[in-house]
């Protein structure tokens, strides 16, 4: 069993403990209640040593779900997102909602799927930086398939261009935790 | 991806594009008052309500695109959004404005007059009460405009103190609300390739076919068979009737849809309801923790329903009552303060982001509503609340009507965050479980009096209607992100016409209160007579006996407990661990039990079949479920309300 699933279990069973403690009539067993904090902090404190120790692989060695995943679907949602700016003009509407949702799946899915591992290697605020500017260009994209959809190439043109600075603020942030500059943006490298 | 449009895609428009018109607003307005009037009359019977936000999205591709040609999925979400928010307030009315009726009968049932007018009509007191309800369940005029305020405050105070959250809990937590993301599959279904329309259509033909034939004796208990509500197995298994294992039959579809919607990340409630149903629960029972009092009263009731299988019945059910829930509803208030702390630099955030972007120019149209407008927004919804507290009890005194309404606006801020929470996680709201809280607070500020009690229960009509609203415009906001909304917008629709729902609530209330005595058949105000019990458990009157004295201290101790724990919890494990656990504690096992079956039907497939089978006909289905059922509870109520309006009396 790894760390973490132990961590959980231990709280199930510190919080079933306090709760039994708080049942009794006609006034709660404190001692009980006490007990059962106690294994609540056993449990805080074997999260946090899971919350440091080293990503554990998933079973089928995929890297779905890890902070690694999220940095290598960056890239591939900006330019991704660019390269289907250059071409929406032509697309048919069709082909251009169907291109959208590739976008979605293959970029936004991923790095919001590594929320977890995210917040356990960097913490809830750099996440957070990240997924603020990423969110609302995400919610700018699922306007173009609205609009797509609708058959209203102009909106759909105009929200895939304002997505277009979110996105890469998204990524600039990504760079700013990984402390890689370029390796998530396309800006040259800095000397 | 899937993705072969349903039908071919309209040529392109150099108009602007739709979202925020005419036809849009009035066709949820019209949705969204029909359904209030109905779900208020339905909500007293049946003990809840359906939003509307589903049913609005599904007429709204009739109306816009059908019969105008013209509707697009940006304006069909303020339609659903419009209608939701002028429906979702008839919940917080019906489970909290009957307490008041219900208290106003008990004291007219004591005066000398009521007992003079039962000895001149040679009736029984409950068959001259149903003979003439509206004489003996009066609210007089200046008290309806005390709660009519009180539920307005509400209404507009819960919008403004969720609007901060929705970058917080939609954006960076990605909270999965279940009936937001049903919605956002209805509103995008002409879009979404065929197999995903074909079986959205199919879970709601199979919903809507299973809830009908499941509540058609509700409305005609002349039908060939029984109204099945849950599926007990404990009974089918010999278990102990305290050892609650049951499946929800009528809502059960809904329950399943919503589980299988949030997919593995639901299971936590079934460990919740686990050591609430199958640990805390039984121990009470068999380790003799019901005290002698209330052991001699199941006996007493028992004895007019004689069995094994009844007493354990109400063992297991007093057990639930006044333990397992109580400390839910702790871990739900401790989880919440703990989410809230943990939060807090989140949210400071947000509120900055939102003046940021008001500031710049660069950034297009405002996403968000203007901050000044809504602390404008809070302060007048404060001062409508206080004077609703005023006119409900001017002998309580200005200072400590004050002091009650700043608590209770508070608490409504904290209230909207838990419940925006739990439906977030679980699409559950424990409304009812908000107003209690509420009024315990407000007892334990003013003490004990009839005053008190009229101003506290006014308090949470306002929370109880305010976390509604609150949860309901997050889950409009959610489908608003997946349909790709501006939120300003939304928020400005559900603000808008937040203030009609509770008038129209009320004025039905009001109407039904003439006919119909609440807290009896047909009308039960399930939630309103639960309410009005546990006043008297957590606040009992100056003349209550020893008993009760201690049992308000114990259930005091338990929300206590609960709140340690869920503080503790929340603050350690994070991601709102204890909300959910205490939520399982508060719920009924029947539906944390078939909401969990959805779960486990989400993991199945994904390993037998993949994610994309999950994503084209699992998610769909699932949606299906959920809309049809709330399809089917319309149509049920239209035909009890023509059933009632044309033969009159209970069913």
């Amino acid at each position: 069993m790894n760390l973490k699933n132990l961590a959980r279990y231990v709280f199930y069973v510190g919080m079933a403990v306090c709760m039994i403690g708080g049942a009794t009539w006609p006034a709660p067993q404190w001692f009980t209640v006490i007990v059962g904090l106690a294994v609540l902090g056993c449990g805080i404190a074997i999260k946090r040593r899971a919350d440091r120790a080293a990503p554990e692989a998933s079973e089928d060695g995929s890297t779905a779900g890890t902070f690694a995943s999220a940095v290598a679907a960056m890239p591939v949602l900006r330019d991704g997102l660019r390269a289907l700016e250059a071409t929406a003009v032509e697309q048919p509407l069709t082909a251009l909602a169907q291109a959208l949702e590739e976008l979605q799946r293959k970029g936004i899915d991923v790095v919001a799927g590594a929320q977890d591992d995210f917040v356990r290697l960097h913490g809830f605020v750099p996440y957070a930086a990240v997924m603020a500017p990423l969110a609302t260009g995400e919610r700018l994209l699922h306007r173009a398939w609205s609009a797509a959809s609708d058959g209203h190439r102009p909106e759909a043109l105009a929200s895939i261009r304002a997505a277009i600075p979110h996105i890469a603020s998204a990524g600039e942030a990504l760079d700013r935790v990984t402390g890689h500059p370029g390796q998530t943006t396309d800006s040259p490298p800095r000397a | 991806m899937s993705a072969a449009p349903m039908d071919p895609i309209p040529p392109s428009s150099t108009l602007p594009y739709r979202e925020i018109t005419v036809a849009g607003v009035v066709l949820g307005v019209l949705v969204g008052v029909v359904m209030t009037v109905s779900f208020t009359y339905a909500g007293l019977k049946l003990g809840f309500t359906v939003p509307a936000s589903m049913v609005s999205a599904m007429l709204g591709w009739g109306v816009l695109r059908g019969l105008l040609k013209k509707g697009s999925i940006v304006e069909n979400n303020i339609n659903q959004t419009v209608a939701a928010a002028i429906n979702v307030s008839s919940a917080g009315v019906i489970f909290t404005v009957p307490v008041l009726y219900l208290i106003n009968r008990e004291d007219a049932e004591r005066s000398v007059a009521f007992r003079a007018a039962v000895h001149r009509s040679g009736l029984s007191a409950e068959d001259l009460l149903r003979r003439s309800p509206g004489l003996y369940q009066h609210i007089s005029l200046h008290f309806l405009w005390a709660i009519a305020a009180s539920s307005l405050a509400g209404a507009v105070l819960g919008v403004l103190f969720i609007i901060p959250s929705r970058k917080q809990m939609i954006d960076i937590e990605r909270l999965v609300f279940p009936s937001g993301v049903a919605t956002a599959a209805i509103l995008k279904a002409s879009g979404s390739g065929q197999k995903r329309a074909r079986f959205l259509v199919y879970g709601i033909l199979t919903s809507i076919v299973f809830a009908t034939i499941v509540g058609l004796p509700g409305v005609f208990p002349s039908m060939p068979w029984p109204a099945f509500e849950d599926l007990n197995i404990s009974h089918l298994a010999h278990l102990p009737a305290w050892f609650a294992v049951t499946l929800a039959i009528s809502g059960g579809l809904t329950s399943i849809g919503g589980g299988y919607i949030t997919g593995r990340a639901g299971l936590v409630l079934l460990v919740g309801a686990v050591i609430g149903h199958w640990i805390i629960t039984p121990l009470v029972v068999t380790r003799g923790w019901i005290p002698p009092e209330a052991l001699a009263d199941i006996h007493r009731t028992a004895a007019l329903h004689p069995g094994v299988w009844e007493q354990q019945l109400r063992l297991g059910s007093w057990a639930f009552r006044n333990v397992t829930r109580p400390l839910g509803i702790g871990m739900l208030l401790g989880g919440s303060i703990a989410s809230v702390i943990l939060t807090a630099p989140m949210l400071f955030s947000a509120l900055r982001s939102i003046r940021q972007q008001r500031a710049s120019a660069s950034t297009g149209p405002a996403q968000e509503l203007s901050p000044s407008l809504m602390y404008g927004g809070v302060a007048a919804g404060f001062l409508v609340l206080f004077a609703a507290g005023y006119l409900g009890a001017p002998e309580i005194g200005v200072p400590r009507i004050f002091v009650a309404a700043l608590v209770a606006t508070v608490w409504m801020w904290l209230a909207n965050i838990i419940v925006s929470i739990t439906t977030g996680k679980t699409d559950n709201s424990p409304l009812s479980g908000m107003a209690l809280i509420t009024i315990l607070l407000i007892l334990t500020v003013l003490g004990r009096s009839t005053g008190s009690v009229t101003v506290a229960v006014l308090m949470a009509v306002a929370v109880c209607v305010a976390t509604g609203q609150g949860s309901d415009m997050m889950q409009d906001l959610k489908t608003g992100h997946l349909v790709g909304a501006i939120p300003r917008r939304q928020q400005l629709a559900q603000l808008a016409v937040a203030w009609m729902g509770p008038l129209i609530s009320l004025v039905t209330l009001v109407l039904l209160s003439k006919k119909f005595l609440f807290g009896n058949d047909p009308l039960t105000a399930p939630q309103a007579q639960a309410i009005r019990a546990a006043i008297d458990v957590i606040a009992p009157p100056l003349d209550a006996d020893a008993f009760h004295q201690v049992l308000a201290h114990a259930t005091k101790l338990r929300y206590l407990v609960g709140t340690g724990a869920g503080l503790v919890l929340t603050l350690g494990a994070g991601g709102g661990l204890g909300v959910v656990l205490g939520l399982a504690m508060y719920l009924p096992m029947s539906v944390t039990l078939t909401y969990s079956l959805g779960c486990m039907l989400n993991i199945a497939t994904h390993r037998r079949f993949g994610r994309a089978w999950v994503d084209d006909v699992g998610i769909p289905l699932a949606a299906g479920f959920l809309v049809g059922e709330g399809l089917s509870q319309v149509v049920l109520v239209g035909v009890d309300l023509a059933r009632v309006a044309l033969h009159g009396g209970p069913a």
